[in-house]
C-alpha cells in the first residue's frame, strides 16, 4: 500500500441507517479532504449499475472495512451475510483491516467480528452516548488512529523494531498489533513461561509504546483497554516502553492510576530483557493493596460456592447473600454474574470478545450509587437497565413507556421481557440494606415493599421462576420481619440466605501465595499458617497481612528474586495489627455487633478471652452451637466451627482483649 | 503591611506540608483519602496544596467543593458536583452517569473531588438520630471510585471528630475504604520558616521567642500565624511578649477555643475524647490499657470510639504526641504545650502560698511529662532550651490557672523571674527559674530575696537540669542554700516528678522574712 495515495475505505451499513453515514462521512471529512482516506459506499453507484458487482469489486480492493453495526445491519441478510463475510475473510488473510463501529446498543458476542477492536473504543454504542457528537468524534479518532497505523507499522520506527527484536531474544510471543493514536501501539505480548512462573503473572500483557513520550491520557487508554479485555490480558500489569529519555521518573510524575506498571527504557537504541525490568519494578507496587473488588482472573477461591449460586440462578431461585463488609460478597456475586452473563463482565458491556453463552441475563444495580433515594428513581434506573440489557441481548420488547410511574412501567417491562427472553432474568441488588435502612425506623426508600411485592409476584408467577433476585447485604434483619409497612413482608419464605465466612484455608494461602509471588514473596508454610491463625481467612485482612510482610521485605531485600518470608512472619504481625484499614474492619465488626447483636457482641468477647484450647467447653458452655448468640457469631464467621475450630481469628481476640473493657467493667 | 492573618484560608505564607506526598499518591491509586485534624491545624491550607501539586499536571482536573450545600439534602449534592462538572444533573440517576458524561466531552483524563468542611455533610439534619445526608452521598462517589467503566477519580475529604458520625449512624463504605490521613503540627524549624518575614525586614526573631512561640501554640499552623501576627506589630519582641500574646488571645478568641473544644470533644458526640483527654493531661506521659478501655466505655450519645480512635483524634487535634505503638501497654503518650492544653483547673486552696506550691508543681507535672519540648539540637547533643523560654512557659501556665502575671515585670528579654498575684489580691508571690550549672545559679535564693517586698507572701524556685547530678539535692543545699537560716527538705508527694523540694528561710536586709519554695526538676532527654 503505497503511503501517498488515500486508504480505500468501503462502507457496509443498512439503508436505514443511512442517517448515520452521513454523520460518519461529515466526521471524517478532513481526513478525506487530506488525501489520507476514500470513501465509496453503495449510494455512489449511478442508477441502473450493477450494484452488486459494483460493490463487490469495492470491498475486494478496499485497505479498511467499516460495519455500521445496528440492529438492522445485523438484520440485513445482505450486509451480514455477505459483505461482512468477505471482508471478514479478507481482514483474517491481512489484506484488509476491518472496523465494527457500534450505532446502537446490540448484543453481537456471537457474531463473527465479535475478536475486533470496535468503535467507539469504550464500546457504547453511538446512540448510548450523551452526546453523540462527542460519540462520533471519538469513532473519528479511533478511525484516524486505524488509518495511521495502516500507513505506518510498527517496524518502521527504530524503537518498533528494537521491541519486536527484543521479544523474540527474551522467548516473548507478539500475539496482536493495535495502533491506537499517532506513534502509539498496544501490543499484546505472551510472557515466557519462566517469567510468568516467577511473578504469576497471566500468560498475556499489554504493552503500550510511543515513539515520543508517553503523556497522562496513554496510560489511562491503556488501562481503559486492560479493563476491557480483562479475561485476555494480565489486568494488574502494564509494561511501557517510549523513545524518550528518563521514562521512570517521568513516569513517576505522570499522573496516573496505574500501578504495577514496569518501564521499559530504550537505551542507547537498546531494551533491556524483561526480566531485569520485573524484577525491581514490580515488588514496587503493593499488589496487597489493590481495593476494587476483584474481578475475572484476580478472583481467587470459592469455585464451588460460585458453581452453586450460578446453578440456583440458573433456576430462577432468589438468593440472599450476607456476610460483613469486605467478606468477599460483590467479588463472589460478580464471579456468578459474569459467568452466567459474559456481557456484564466486561467495564463497557458489549465490548470485546468474550467466550461462553448468556445463560442468565443479569442486571446489576449498587443501590449506593443512586443519586435519589425514591422508589420512583429507583425503578425508572431498573426500567433503564433492563432495556438496554434487553437490546443489548437482541431482544426488543416493543414497548413504550406509557405512564409516567416508573414502578407500573417496570412491572409491564418485566412481564414483556419474562415472556419473551428465552432465559430467565436477574436483577442484583448490590448493598440492599441501603434500601431499607435508616435511624428512624422507617425504610429509607418509602414504599421499596412494593417494588418487592412486584419482583415477587414475576418470580412466582411462573414454575421454575424465570426471575431471581439477589440482595447482598450485611444480614438477613429484612427479610425476618413479619411485616412491612403495615402488609405481609413480601421477603419473607422468598430468599435462600447464604452467609459469607472467610475463605477456605485452601483459598486463603493461594490468595497470599499468589500475589505474593508477583511482588517477589516466596511465602512458606509457617507464613501461610500464621496468617490463617490471625485473620480466619477474611480476605481483606489477609490481604493486609500481605501487606505487612512486603513492608518487612522492603527493608530486608537483598539481591534475591524471592525472598522467603517466613524468617520474619511473627514480626509482620506487629505491623498487621497497627494498620489503619485493619483496625477500621475490626471496628466495624465490634461496632454493627455492639449495635445489632449485642448478645452476639457480648459472647465474642467473653470468647475472645478464654485460652484458646478451652474454647470447645466455653462455646458448650454458652449452651452450644445452636445457641443464639453463638450462631450469629458462627454466621458472620467470626467463630468458626469444625473441623479446623472452634476458634476465634487471633486478630479478633488481640482487638477485643486490647481495646474492649472487661465486661464488669463495661456499661452494655 | 503585616503580612500574617491568621484567619485566612489562604495564607500568604505557606509551609509546604510533607502531608501532600502521601494524599496524592492514594489519590493517584484511585482511592478515597480523609484527612483528620483539629480547628487551625491547616485541613484547608493542605487541600490546597494537594490541589496546586495536582494541577501541575495538565492531566487532572481538581474541584474543590469550599462547603456542603445550603440545602444538604443528597440531590443537591449531586446537583453541586453536577454544575462543577458542567454536565446536566437531569435524567442522572447515579453517580457514576454523571461522571461518565463528563468523561465523555473533551477533558483531562483525571479528575479529583476535593471536599473541605466533610463534618458537615455528617452531621444530622434532624435531631441526633437521624441519618447524615453526607453519607449517602459519599457512598455513592464511593461506588463511583469503584465502578469497573471509570477510572481517574480519586476523593479527598477533610474532615474532624464528625468523620466517625459516618462510620457510626449506619456505616460508611467511603470512610470504611478511605486511606486516613493526619496533619501534624508544625515543628520548630516549621515556625521558623512561617516567621522569615521578620528577617526579610531586618529583624528576625530571637531563638528564645521561636521557642516559646513553638510552645505556646503548640505548632497550631492557626495559633502560629496569630503569634506571629501579634508580634509584627511590635518595636521589639521577646519571648514574654510571646506569653502575653497568648493570655491575650484567651480573652479575645473564646469563640475559635469553643470550636476547637468541639472538633475534638463534642459532648453531643461522645464524652470519651475529653475523659481520655482529661486522664492523659494528669498522667505521667504513660496510659494503661485498662484506664483507656474503661474512659471509653460507655459509648458516647452518638459515637461509639475505641481508645485507638480517640488517641487518633486526640493527635489530629494536635493535642497529644503517640510515641510508638498503641497496642502497647502503656501507650506513651504526651500532651503538647500549648494555650489549647496546659492545665486551667487551679487549686482550689485560699491560702496563697499553699495554692502558689500546688499550681506549681501541676505545671511541673507538665514540665515533666512534656520535656521532649524543651531540648533543642546544640552542639553537643539536644540541649535545654534558655531559662527566658521556661519563664514564658510558667507565665502562661499560671495564667491559665487564675494568676495574674505583672506585665511591666516580664518586658525584658531574658528575664526569668515573674511577679504573681491572684486576681482581684494584693498579696504577691515570686517565681524565679534557673538551670543548674548556669550563670547565676548558685544566687538564686537571694535573687527571690532582692525581689521581695512588703506585699509579698510566697516565692518559689524552679530549678532544672538535664544531668543526672550525683546527690543533686544535697549538693543544691550546700551551693545555693548556703547562706539561709533554716533550709528543710520537704516531703514530696511519691507521684511528683521533682526531685526534691526544699523550705528555706532568709532576711532580707531590712529584716523582711523570706520563705522560699525550691524545686528541684530533672527534664529528660528522652521523654
Amino acid at each position: 500500500m503505497a503511503s501517498d495515495q488515500p486508504l480505500s475505505v468501503f462502507v457496509s451499513y443498512s439503508h436505514r441507517d443511512e442517517e448515520f453515514r452521513h454523520r460518519l462521512e461529515a466526521h471524517l471529512a478532513p481526513l478525506v479532504r487530506e488525501g489520507r482516506i476514500a470513501f465509496w459506499h453503495d449510494r455512489k453507484i449511478d442508477d441502473g449499475e450493477a450494484w452488486r458487482e459494483r460493490a463487490a469489486g469495492h470491498l475486494e480492493a478496499a485497505d479498511l472495512v467499516l460495519l455500521l453495526v445496528s440492529p438492522a445491519f445485523l438484520a440485513s441478510d445482505y450486509c451480514y451475510e455477505i459483505e461482512m463475510k468477505r471482508a471478514l475473510e479478507r481482514h483474517n488473510e491481512g489484506t484488509a483491516r476491518v472496523v465494527p463501529v457500534l450505532l446502537r446498543p446490540v448484543n453481537w458476542k456471537w457474531a463473527p467480528f465479535a475478536e475486533l477492536q470496535v468503535l467507539p473504543l469504550d464500546g457504547r454504542a453511538v446512540t448510548s452516548w450523551y452526546d453523540t457528537d462527542a460519540a462520533w468524534a471519538a469513532v473519528a479518532q479511533g478511525l484516524e488512529a486505524v488509518v495511521d497505523g495502516l500507513r505506518e507499522p510498527i517496524d518502521s520506527i527504530p524503537l518498533g523494531a528494537e521491541i519486536l527484536r527484543r521479544l523474540h531474544s527474551d522467548g516473548a510471543d507478539l500475539l496482536g498489533l493495535r495502533k491506537i493514536g499517532t506513534g502509539r501501539w498496544h501490543l499484546q505480548i505472551r510472557l515466557p513461561n519462566e517469567l510468568r512462573d516467577l511473578y504469576g503473572t497471566a500468560s498475556e500483557v499489554l504493552l503500550l509504546a510511543a515513539v515520543d513520550e508517553i503523556r497522562g491520557e496513554d496510560l489511562k487508554r491503556a488501562e481503559e483497554e486492560l479493563l476491557r479485555r480483562e479475561y485476555d490480558l494480565d489486568p494488574d500489569l502494564l509494561i511501557v516502553a517510549d523513545g524518550g529519555l528518563e521514562l521512570e521518573d517521568r513516569l513517576a510524575r505522570i499522573y496516573q492510576l496505574w500501578g504495577q506498571w514496569v518501564p521499559w527504557p530504550l537505551i542507547d537504541g537498546t531494551l533491556p530483557p524483561l526480566a531485569e525490568q520485573f524484577r525491581p519494578h514490580l515488588s514496587a507496587y503493593d499488589i496487597f493493596e489493590r481495593r476494587l473488588p476483584a474481578r475475572g482472573s484476580q478472583v481467587i477461591g470459592r469455585s464451588a460456592l460460585v458453581a452453586d449460586l450460578s446453578k440456583r440462578l440458573q433456576r430462577g431461585q432468589s438468593l440472599g447473600i450476607f456476610g460483613l463488609r469486605k467478606i468477599g460478597k460483590t467479588t463472589l456475586c460478580r464471579a456468578v454474574t459474569d459467568k452466567l452473563d459474559p456481557a456484564t463482565r466486561l467495564s463497557n458491556p458489549g465490548t470485546g470478545r468474550h467466550s461462553g453463552a448468556v445463560t442468565v441475563p443479569v442486571i446489576w444495580l449498587d443501590v449506593q450509587e443512586l443519586c435519589q433515594r425514591t422508589l420512583e428513581s429507583l425503578a425508572a434506573q431498573l426500567v433503564r437497565d433492563l432495556e438496554e440489557r434487553l437490546l443489548r441481548a437482541w431482544v426488543d420488547p416493543r414497548w413504550q413507556p406509557l405512564s409516567g410511574d416508573s414502578l407500573a412501567d417496570l412491572n409491564r417491562l418485566l412481564k414483556v421481557a419474562l415472556k419473551q427472553a428465552p432465559w430467565p432474568i436477574a436483577v442484583v441488588f448490590d448493598e440492599y440494606d441501603l434500601l431499607f435502612e435508616s435511624d428512624e425506623g422507617d425504610p429509607a426508600i418509602a414504599g421499596i415493599d412494593r417494588l418487592f411485592r412486584m419482583f415477587r409476584a414475576h418470580a412466582q408467577a411462573q414454575e421454575p421462576s424465570r426471575l431471581a433476585v439477589v440482595v447482598i447485604g450485611r444480614d438477613s434483619e429484612f427479610f425476618d420481619r413479619p411485616e412491612m409497612n403495615g402488609r405481609p413482608n413480601p421477603m419473607l419464605n422468598w430468599f435462600v440466605p447464604r452467609w459469607l465466612g472467610p475463605m477456605e484455608a485452601a483459598d486463603a494461602d493461594e490468595l497470599l501465595c499468589r500475589l505474593g509471588r508477583r511482588v517477589g514473596l516466596d511465602i512458606g508454610e509457617e507464613t501461610a499458617t500464621l496468617a490463617r491463625r490471625w485473620t480466619g481467612g477474611h480476605p481483606l485482612l489477609h490481604r493486609q497481612l500481605g501487606s505487612a510482610l512486603l513492608e518487612v521485605a522492603r527493608g530486608r531485600r537483598r539481591n534475591e528474586e524471592h525472598i522467603p518470608t517466613d524468617p520474619f512472619c511473627t514480626e509482620a504481625i506487629d505491623l498487621f495489627v497497627d494498620r489503619d484499614h485493619v483496625l477500621t474492619t475490626l471496628r466495624e465488626v465490634y461496632f454493627l455487633l455492639s449495635k445489632r447483636y449485642p448478645e452476639a457482641s457480648l459472647q465474642l468477647h467473653q470468647l475472645s478471652r478464654e485460652p484458646a484450647r478451652d474454647l470447645r467447653g466455653a462455646v458448650k458452655a454458652a449452651g452450644g452451637w445452636h445457641q443464639p448468640a453463638i450462631r450469629t457469631l458462627r454466621k458472620f464467621g467470626l467463630l468458626l466451627g469444625p473441623p479446623a475450630g472452634p476458634y476465634i481469628p487471633e486478630l479478633l481476640r488481640w482487638y477485643s482483649r486490647t481495646f474492649v473493657p472487661e465486661l464488669d467493667r463495661m456499661a452494655v | 503591611m503585616n503580612p500574617y492573618d491568621w484567619n485566612r484560608p489562604d495564607p500568604t505564607i505557606e509551609i509546604p506540608r510533607s502531608e501532600v506526598v502521601p494524599v496524592v499518591e492514594q489519590l493517584r491509586r484511585g482511592n478515597g483519602v480523609v484527612i483528620l485534624a483539629g480547628r487551625g491545624l491547616g485541613k484547608s491550607v493542605l487541600l490546597q496544596q494537594v490541589r496546586r501539586s495536582l494541577e501541575q499536571s495538565p492531566d487532572v482536573r481538581v474541584i474543590l467543593f469550599r462547603e456542603p450545600p445550603a440545602q444538604q439534602t443528597l440531590a443537591a449534592c449531586f446537583e453541586d458536583l453536577a454544575r462543577e462538572l458542567g454536565v446536566s444533573p437531569s435524567g442522572v440517576l447515579k453517580a457514576s452517569d454523571l461522571v461518565r458524561a463528563y468523561f465523555d466531552r473533551d477533558v483531562p483524563p483525571n479528575l479529583v473531588l476535593l471536599y473541605d468542611e466533610f463534618d458537615r455533610y455528617a452531621r444530622p439534619l434532624h435531631g441526633a438520630s437521624s441519618d447524615p445526608p453526607g453519607r449517602a452521598f459519599f457512598n455513592s462517589l464511593q461506588s463511583m471510585l469503584e465502578h469497573e467503566a471509570i477510572r481517574g477519580v480519586g476523593i479527598l475529604a477533610a474532615a474532624s471528630i464528625g468523620l466517625y458520625l459516618f462510620r457510626d449512624a449506619l456505616g460508611s463504605s467511603f470512610i470504611s475504604k478511605a486511606a486516613r490521613q493526619r496533619i501534624r503540627p508544625f515543628d520548630r524549624s516549621e515556625i521558623e520558616i512561617l516567621s522569615r518575614p521578620f528577617a526579610d525586614r531586618g529583624e528576625p526573631l530571637a531563638v528564645e521567642t521561636l521557642e516559646a512561640l513553638h510552645l505556646a501554640s503548640g505548632g497550631n499552623p492557626a495559633l502560629a500565624t496569630y503569634g506571629l501576627e501579634s508580634l509584627w506589630e511590635l518595636e521589639i519582641s521577646t519571648e514574654r511578649d510571646v506569653a502575653e500574646i497568648f493570655i491575650d488571645f484567651q480573652e479575645r478568641n473564646k469563640e475559635f477555643l469553643r470550636s476547637f473544644q468541639l472538633s475534638f470533644a463534642d459532648p453531643m458526640l461522645s464524652e470519651a475524647p475529653q475523659r481520655v483527654w482529661d486522664l492523659i493531661r494528669q498522667s505521667d506521659g504513660e496510659m494503661f490499657h485498662v484506664a483507656l478501655q474503661e474512659a471509653c466505655s460507655p459509648a458516647g450519645p452518638l459515637l461509639q470510639l475505641d481508645f485507638g480512635d480517640v488517641l487518633d483524634i486526640l493527635a489530629a487535634s494536635g493535642l497529644v504526641r503517640i510515641k510508638g505503638s498503641v497496642k502497647a501497654d502503656p501507650v506513651v503518650v504526651q500532651p503538647i504545650n500549648s494555650i489549647l492544653s496546659l492545665p486551667t483547673v487551679p487549686s482550689a486552696i485560699p491560702d496563697l502560698r499553699e495554692r502558689l506550691r500546688q499550681d506549681l508543681q501541676t505545671l511541673l507535672h507538665r514540665l515533666h511529662v512534656s520535656s521532649a519540648d524543651f531540648f533543642r539540637p546544640g552542639k553537643d547533643g539536644k540541649q535545654l532550651v534558655p531559662e527566658a523560654v521556661f519563664a514564658a512557659f510558667l507565665t502562661l501556665g499560671f495564667e491559665l490557672l487564675g494568676w495574674q502575671v505583672a506585665r511591666e515585670a516580664q518586658r525584658g528579654a531574658g528575664r526569668t523571674d515573674l511577679l504573681l498575684h491572684r486576681a482581684g489580691g494584693e498579696e504577691m508571690a515570686i517565681v524565679e527559674t534557673k538551670i543548674w550549672g548556669r550563670r547565676g545559679y548558685r544566687e538564686v535564693h537571694q535573687q527571690v530575696a532582692g525581689y521581695w517586698t512588703a506585699g509579698t507572701s510566697a516565692g518559689a524556685v524552679v530549678m532544672l537540669t538535664d544531668a543526672e547530678v550525683v546527690d543533686w539535692p544535697e549538693r543544691y543545699r550546700r551551693e545555693c542554700l548556703v547562706d539561709c537560716s533554716e533550709v528543710r527538705l520537704a516531703a514530696t508527694d511519691s507521684t511528683s516528678p521533682t526531685r526534691a523540694r526544699f523550705e528555706a528561710s532568709s532576711r532580707t536586709l531590712d529584716g523582711m522574712s523570706v520563705e522560699v519554695e525550691h524545686f528541684l526538676l530533672r527534664l529528660a532527654r528522652g521523654r
